[in-house]
């Protein structure tokens, strides 16, 4: 099943409830919305999910600007993103692209391939608003604590980072 | 529980319903490795706010340092990209070879003078004949004037022992050595060769190390 155009996910405000987009979804364009969202599928735009989570399949292909409150990588993104707090890349996530958030988790194995950028919320926020992602010069904030497990994941923030468990749907 | 777990304990074999649980493998101890020039390194990047290129595989750790220091960390691991399958081409002869067009149409693109240093590791003394020279001179082009650049260099190539390693930095003055991916070592850089490799350079500063290790930092 294919997509092409603009779709928003309803929603009064930001709840604990996620919509599903499987294996078998390909999306051309643009999704927001005001719920979390796993996406297991392919994607070329751009998602922007602002105050939610959005989970990335261990089958998802995005070429996408990615924006959300929290966001966890298990597959490919071809894009910049952008978190207002947490970025999560799985042992099977890929990124290539510009990471701009102000908390980073990354897992042993997983690949960056792009530009790390922790800010302050604040900082994020506004960049979040900004038409383009422009290079960013300025000084970036130290993170408040780091820590590394024994099998190499890192975390940088004080809270522990997010765990949303991945649902994917069989192909339509 | 069981009816054979019930019996076998009965009679004094099998674990009890308290010991089923996997005893979790200690941590394997690290391989640290004292690094002089990481420390030179680290004495160059001490004003936060500046871009740093890591050309070797993703590390958690290397990010966490670096972003620790209030830096924007630039992350390439030149070496995969360059094993990727659809850059082993053939020539006109048929003869293999690498396609070094497509390599840089895809990696190492910074603006000019973007960057205020790099960790190399010794990714130079296995990456292929062909992209070693034009990395090199895209890392000099991007490379801020006063910035630095700190790679690793095999004194020798002792065949299998000769292992690709990864390198993650564990404080301003240490490096904890890891398995790398099964790349082969290409060459051997002697002194000469590193510095012509690097000319144009202001300085190239060598350290020699006790194991088969030598290190440059090198300022442009």
């Amino acid at each position: 099943m294919s997509y092409t155009g603009v779709a928003s996910i309803p929603g009064a405000a930001a709840t604990t409830q996620s919509f599903t987009l499987g294996k078998g979804i390909k999306v051309r364009g643009e999704i927001s919305g005001s719920e979390n969202l796993n996406f297991d599928g392919e994607l070329e735009g751009s998602i922007d999910l602002s105050g939610n989570t959005l989970v990335i399949g261990p089958n998802a292909k995005m070429k996408a600007n990615v924006t959300a409150r929290h966001i966890v990588v298990h597959g490919r993104v071809e894009g910049n993103m952008t978190a207002l707090e947490l970025v999560d890349i799985r042992t099977t996530g890929s990124v290539y692209g510009e990471l701009v958030t102000t908390r980073l988790n990354v897992e042993d194995g997983a690949m960056i391939k792009g530009t790390v950028n922790l800010r302050r919320e604040g900082q994020v926020a506004a960049q979040s608003q900004s038409a383009q992602a422009a290079q960013l010069t300025a000084p970036t904030a130290p993170a408040e604590e780091r820590t590394i497990s024994p099998d190499g994941q890192l975390t940088i923030g004080s809270q522990t980072p997010v765990s949303i468990p991945v649902t994917v749907k069989p192909n339509i | 529980m069981g009816a054979v777990t019930a019996i076998s304990r009965w009679f004094g074999k099998g674990p009890s319903p308290n010991e089923n649980r996997t005893p979790t493998p200690a941590a394997a101890p690290k391989q640290l490795r004292r690094s002089s020039g990481l420390i030179e390194f680290t004495q160059a990047i001490d004003t936060p706010g500046l871009s740093i290129l890591d050309l070797g595989p993703t590390s958690p750790t290397n990010i966490a340092y670096l972003t620790g220091l209030g830096h924007k960390v630039y992350n390439e691991d030149v070496l995969s990209e360059a094993a990727l399958p659809e850059l082993q081409i053939k020539d006109k002869e048929g003869k293999p070879c690498f396609d070094l067009e497509s390599y840089l149409k895809h990696n190492l693109r910074y603006e000019p003078q973007s960057i205020n240093a790099v960790l190399g590791w010794t990714v130079l003394d296995f990456l292929p004949e062909p992209i070693v020279k034009p990395l090199v001179e895209r890392l000099m082009t991007a490379l801020r004037p006063g910035g630095v650049v700190l790679a690793f260099f095999h004194d020798k190539d002792e065949g299998p022992a000769t292992q690709y390693q990864r390198y993650q930095i564990n404080d301003q003055n240490t490096v904890e050595i890891r398995p790398g991916k099964p790349f082969t070592l290409q060459r051997v850089f002697n002194t000469r060769h590193v510095e012509n490799l690097f000319q144009g350079s202001r300085s190239c500063k060598f350290f020699l190390g006790t194991d088969n290790l030598r290190e440059v930092l090198v300022k442009r």
